[in-house]
């Protein structure tokens, strides 16, 4: 299989929870879908080291974090031209359940609440589907020091009132 | 590379993961742009080849200028656009994919106390004994380190360097000495660069690589220096992370703990192909009194150059040549070291009477030009236990020391000066080690 047709496959099954994920970062949908495609672009360009790669999944996400910390810093990597405008418009939130909105938002603010290290570990292991040393790796911390950000995360968001509510919640 | 065990690490919360699954759902997400991603990767793999063209054009102009001028034919070590080859007259030294390219003509570890006294780059050193060294104006290093970011490093910047994100320190010159580290995040390597100036330092920085088929070997002495002691377990499994293939190799170590990596063979810092093996040699544990007990041996000349002697180097019955006025020291470290004891054999050398010199009373001033045998030894259920013996050849301070060294600075007593007195009939024991 070709490099880039490899890479279209997998740009195709990872695209949306990488979006997803980079706005649980904090992204607005806008950044977040510059973020995934700096990093991917990227990606790309060294596609040969992803492949070869022992854990790509941590790769790709380290390239992520790193755009998604570009962004914060506002030292902006790089831009990539995208086929069709982007949605810049405040409704983050798509959908027409009340209660999914609002909890969809409430967990937003929450995780916004959390330092950034410490959102960024709770993301990566508990949406993006990373084990913790993927996480660490995607992360560039040490893997004791993604834990303590992970334990501590979690705790602060089952203590957050404003999630205490929501069914399942933390 | 974790050194706590899967048990202790927290579980993930299946409650959390299902309340940002439901919030993530919420997210509408268009297709993704592939061809615009597909074009942009393409313009960025441009580039860097591009970027290297550039490079190899000029490297090869500067060559045919060279052949005119010389007359000689052009070489071309590698191609200059591969990150994998060093450019001509450097090497490659690094962690794990992260490198940089060095002078040829550049030592490893040329240091006093920590400070370069030469161009050097300085790799994989742990624990540095403590004096104060003055650094020379012109003296240019890069010191490579592996593991979290430096103590005292403070990113002012995100760069990329072929394609990989690293964190800058904005150059900062103090006393003379400018500085800067560049920390690449996926191989946990930080390359900070010293010189005499802004440009000096830009330029090292400016030599930082990642490599595309090559790894260089990791250290652990600097983990070491900060965690006391690289277990073998953690950095087995960080080799193996690093697409090398370690293997052990155990070794008796009278003051590690057992289980310490004590050396790797390649040595850090080298540049290999993957799946190279790597000789782990690591502590194996004292198996008798007398590898309880390390020794080493410092001694200082009046023009405050510093010799020092590993326990090795005392076991292997090592010499020191030295101008009259010099000092010369011992201690122990281990289990036994508080028995060590020096039996002085000779008059060239007198103890010296600083009783709260750290050393006392294992340390002597040089007095007479002449030979003085140290023997070191320890007392195990009454008996001693020699260790090792050290000459001593204590010379004129005038003496010309270009008439006697050898090319690599050996100063061994086999060609002893024809005033050196053999050692005397006197034997001289001095207290242990406190």
């Amino acid at each position: 299989m070709g490099t880039e047709q490899e890479f279209t496959e997998y740009v195709g099954t990872r695209w949306p929870r990488m979006v997803r994920t980079a706005v649980l970062l904090g992204c607005t949908r806008a950044e977040a879908e510059e973020v995934v495609g700096t990093a991917l672009a990227g990606c790309l360009a060294r596609w040969s080291q992803v492949r070869r790669a022992e854990d790509r999944e941590a790769h790709v996400h380290r390239a992520l974090v790193e755009a998604f910390l570009a962004v914060r810093r506002e030292r902006w990597p790089g831009e990539f031209p995208l086929e069709h405008p982007l949605d810049t418009g405040p409704s983050l939130i798509e959908g027409d359940d009340v209660a999914e909105r609002e909890l969809a938002d409430a967990v937003l603010r929450g995780l916004a609440r959390l330092p950034e290290h410490q959102r960024i570990a709770v993301v990566l292991c508990h949406y993006a589907g990373l084990d913790e040393l993927q996480a660490a790796t995607a992360a560039g911390v040490s893997l004791p020091a993604l834990e303590d950000d992970l334990v501590i995360g979690v705790e602060a968001l089952a203590g957050d009132p404003a999630l205490a509510g929501l069914g399942g919640g933390a | 590379m974790s050194l706590r065990p899967v048990a202790d690490r927290p579980a993930i919360d299946p409650r959390l993961a299902a309340l940002l699954e439901r919030a993530g759902d919420r997210v509408l997400v268009l297709a993704p742009p592939v061809d615009a991603l597909v074009a942009e990767g393409r313009r960025q793999r441009q580039r860097r080849r591009t970027t290297w063209l550039v490079g190899a054009a000029a490297a090869l102009l500067v060559l045919l200028a060279l052949d005119v001028v010389m007359g000689s034919p052009g070489q071309q070590t590698g191609s200059p656009g591969d990150p994998d080859v060093a450019p001509d007259g450097m090497r490659l030294v690094g962690v794990g994919r992260a490198a940089i390219a060095v002078p040829d003509d550049w030592g490893t570890n040329r240091l006093r106390c920590g400070t370069p006294i030469a161009d050097t780059v300085v790799l994989d050193i742990g624990d540095t004994p403590l004096c104060r060294a003055a650094r020379p104006r012109d003296v240019q290093s890069v010191r490579v380190l592996h593991g979290s970011r430096p103590v005292g490093f403070q990113a002012d910047g995100t760069v990329g360097i072929d394609g990989e994100p690293a964190e800058r320190s904005a150059t900062a010159c103090v006393g003379g000495v400018c500085r800067a580290t560049v920390y690449v995040l996926s191989d946990r390597a930080a390359f900070t660069a010293e010189g005499p100036t802004r440009e000096d330092v830009d330029r090292l920085l400016g030599r930082v690589r990642v490599l595309e088929h090559r790894i260089a070997v990791p250290g652990y002495a600097g983990v070491a220096a900060r965690s006391r002691g690289a277990s073998d377990d953690a950095v087995y499994a960080d080799l193996r992370d690093y697409g090398l293939d370690p293997r052990v190799v155990l070794r008796e170590d009278p003051v590690a703990e057992p289980g310490t990596v004590l050396a790797l063979r390649p040595a850090p810092g080298a540049v290999v192909a993957p799946g190279t093996d790597v000789q782990m040699v690591v502590a194996a544990g004292p198996q008798a009194p007398g590898d309880e007990v390390a020794i080493g041996v410092g001694a200082v000349d009046p023009e405050r150059n510093y010799t020092f002697l590993s326990d090795a180097d005392v076991r292997d019955g090592a010499s020191l040549t030295l101008p009259e006025g010099s000092d010369v020291w011992a201690w122990a470290d281990g289990r036994r070291a508080e028995g060590m004891v020096a039996r002085k054999r000779g008059e060239s050398i007198v103890i010296d009477f600083w009783r709260n010199g750290p050393n006392w009373p294992t340390a002597w001033e040089a007095v007479l030009p002449g030979r003085t045998e140290l023997t070191f030894s320890i007392t195990v259920d009454g008996r001693r236990v020699d260790l090792g013996t050290v000459t001593v050849d204590i010379v004129p301070a005038d003496w010309e020391w270009s008439d006697r060294e050898s090319g690599d600075g050996d100063r061994g007593a086999d060609r002893a000066p024809p005033w050196v007195r053999g050692p005397t009939p006197r034997d001289m024991a001095v207290g242990g080690v406190g």
